[in-house]
């Protein structure tokens, strides 16, 4: 029975892959299910925004292709009340022989945008993708950073009921991805209701207000994000190899906020640091070190209280994961 | 709209509204478009390729058969060859299909309605432009009445939708056991020489005679040639037998339509 303000409402759901194995050379294989999901219950409220957090394989992306009706479950009930979009990627089925334009006028009338905005859609996917002439030629020869501008640009401009997202994002340089992070801020701030699942913990702290958290799919905690992503840590602790927060020497003065890492600890390039409100519940910054010895900000980035906590996160498999456990600043300053 | 989903299905409720129709139809449009730009990407002639094809293979079998000098007749080798093209060409497009989950959307669900009526409007503008060619040519060459010439294009389209269903029908079949992929590629290249195909069933005799009375592109390929005018034993052949068969490629296309969304959803999680 679904609730009247539900937009999402799943009973028991449990989901079977069946492969077909072939052990030998003549063969006609055999059946093996692989059970990847398990009687999963949970309500998603009209307006809410939720995160559903795991280990790799622990059935995020299949509970979330189950619920955009691309998968079959094996058991069990799921109620949708309202338009679905499924982020998973940045290909929503471009066709590589038209350009890019012809690609966004064609597809844009399939997913929903009305013939008289299909003009104003294309020109906003262009400028915002910023792939000048590039924008008119092939979708063929495009880099692989170029078709995640123009998937990102074009998925990024749908708008829905329920949107759905599976790690999406990524594409392009820098710039671009900072230009995403803003985007994606802008439509899910539009978007009634949103179910996403990111490894990116500060990415979903900051967007979503609840978490479910799955493991060997199951679903082992529905609650407060934080709460979920405390739970997540310590689920994956035995995982991680943790490096303690590596400062030799930190000041937080009147104008700055600095840590020196020392000669012991090198930072790679492939890290960053992050700061998160402890008061707010929310991500202030997430820097990428510049300087691989030390890492300063100014005192005016960080909130009055103070009350912060500082962890650096590692770049790996094109994601962003926790490395080291996390400290505490509250009102201490020091020169 | 909801959009309810269990074991057995994929259900989407509720009164569609005018904008859910629009976009549905610009789907449908989407998927025909791209199925035929993959049929005729980078190439300068394009769609006039669909058009030209069944008469440049024909005149390849005309060739033939006159260097052998089988005295050929080139309107019966015109409507026999193109008429098992079409035939092919929907067999496997049936049995194809299937695979065919989402019509290349990746971002959304789209109703199994809309595949498929994609499929057979893709299926209808395919067999056209197949046999329109073929129409003018025995129209403008060979002396056949516009009518006929009409009438063998919608005979082709009836021929083609009955074999497109009958290729839904094995789909699943031929998914699970892989092997069969082979076998039906053997029995349609046996086929193109066994069946009237290049020759009319005026030049069988005997068990090969008997065997096409059972064949029901046989039926198709010399009611093709009877309102053409060339040799043709389509008013000796049993009509009764004609009806039957009709009458249960009718049925297997019927029950491949209505099955298709169960088998399609049963697919999904299939490796």
């Amino acid at each position: 029975m679904v609730v009247e303000s539900s937009a999402i409402d799943v009973q028991d759901l449990s989901v079977d892959y069946h492969e077909y194995t072939r052990d030998k050379v003549f063969s006609f294989g055999k059946r093996q299910t692989i059970h990847a999901l398990k009687n999963i219950n949970f309500t998603l409220e009209k307006g809410e925004h939720v995160a559903i957090i795991g280990r790799n394989g622990s059935g995020k992306s299949t509970l979330l292709k189950c619920l955009a009706g691309l998968l079959r479950p094996a058991s069990g009930t799921v109620v949708i009340d309202g338009r679905v979009i499924f982020l998973s990627g940045v290909d929503p089925g471009f066709d590589s022989e038209l350009t890019g334009r012809e690609n966004i006028r064609q597809l844009a009338p399939a997913y929903g945008v009305k013939k008289e905005n299909i003009e104003q859609f294309t020109e906003s996917v262009k400028q915002f993708t910023e792939l000048g002439e590039a924008f008119e030629r092939k979708y063929l020869g495009y880099s692989g950073g170029m078709k995640g501008k123009l998937g990102f640009g074009f998925i990024s401009d749908l708008r829905s009921d329920i949107l759905i997202i599976d790690e999406t994002f990524g594409a392009g340089d820098r710039e671009f991805k900072k230009k995403s992070k803003a985007r994606m801020n802008a439509m899910v701030s539009e978007i009634p209701t949103l179910l996403m699942c990111s490894h990116g913990l500060s990415l979903v702290t900051s967007i979503c207000e609840r978490g479910l958290v799955m493991n060997e799919g199951e679903l082992i905690f529905d609650g407060p994000i934080i709460e979920a992503v405390s739970h997540y840590e310590a689920l994956t602790e035995d995982s991680i190899h943790w490096i303690e927060f590596p400062y030799q020497k930190k000041y937080i003065s009147e104008e700055k906020l600095h840590f020196d890492f020392g000669e012991e600890f090198q930072i790679i390039e492939n890290m960053r640091l992050v700061i998160f409100d402890n008061k707010l519940k929310q991500f202030i910054l997430m820097e990428e070190f510049e300087n691989l010895e030390s890492f300063s900000c100014l005192r005016s980035d960080l909130p009055e209280h103070l009350d912060c906590i500082f962890k650096i996160q590692q770049f790996k498999h094109d994601k962003w994961y926790d490395a080291s456990r996390y400290v505490r600043f509250t009102t201490e300053i020091s020169s | 709209m909801r959009l309810e989903i269990s074991e057995s299905t994929c259900l989407l409720t509720g009164k569609p509204d005018s904008s859910n129709k629009e976009i549905d139809k610009a789907r449908i449009s989407f998927i025909v478009r791209s199925k035929f730009r993959k049929a005729t990407r980078r190439r300068f002639l394009g769609y006039l390729w669909m058009v030209l094809d069944p008469f440049i293979i024909s005149m390849i079998y005309l060739f033939v058969f006159s260097v052998v000098k089988s005295n050929p007749n080139a309107a019966s080798i015109l409507l026999g060859v193109t008429m098992y093209r079409v035939f092919q060409s929907s067999l496997l497009k049936g049995m194809g299909c299937i695979k065919e989950l989402n019509g290349g959307f990746k971002a959304e669900r789209i109703s199994t309605r809309v595949v498929m009526t994609a499929e057979v409007y893709h299926r209808m503008i395919d067999v056209f432009l197949q046999t329109i060619l073929i129409a003018v040519i025995l129209v403008l060459a060979f002396g056949t009445e516009p009518f006929d010439g009409i009438v063998f294009v919608l005979l082709a389209q009836v021929m083609g939708f009955l074999f497109f269903g009958l290729g839904v029908v094995i789909s699943p079949i031929v998914n699970q056991i892989p092997d069969l992929q082979n076998v039906v590629s053997y029995m349609l290249r046996l086929g193109f020489y066994v069946s009237p195909a290049m020759y009319p069933m005026v030049r069988m005799e005997g068990i090969h005679y008997q065997i096409n009375q059972y064949n029901p592109f046989a039926y198709f390929a010399e009611l093709a040639r009877y309102l053409a005018g060339v040799d043709s034993t389509f008013p000796d052949l049993s009509m009764l037998l004609f009806a039957a068969l009709i009458c249960i490629l009718g049925l297997s296309t019927y029950i491949g339509l209505v099955r298709i969304d169960k088998l399609r959803w049963r697919m999904t999680t299939w490796s």
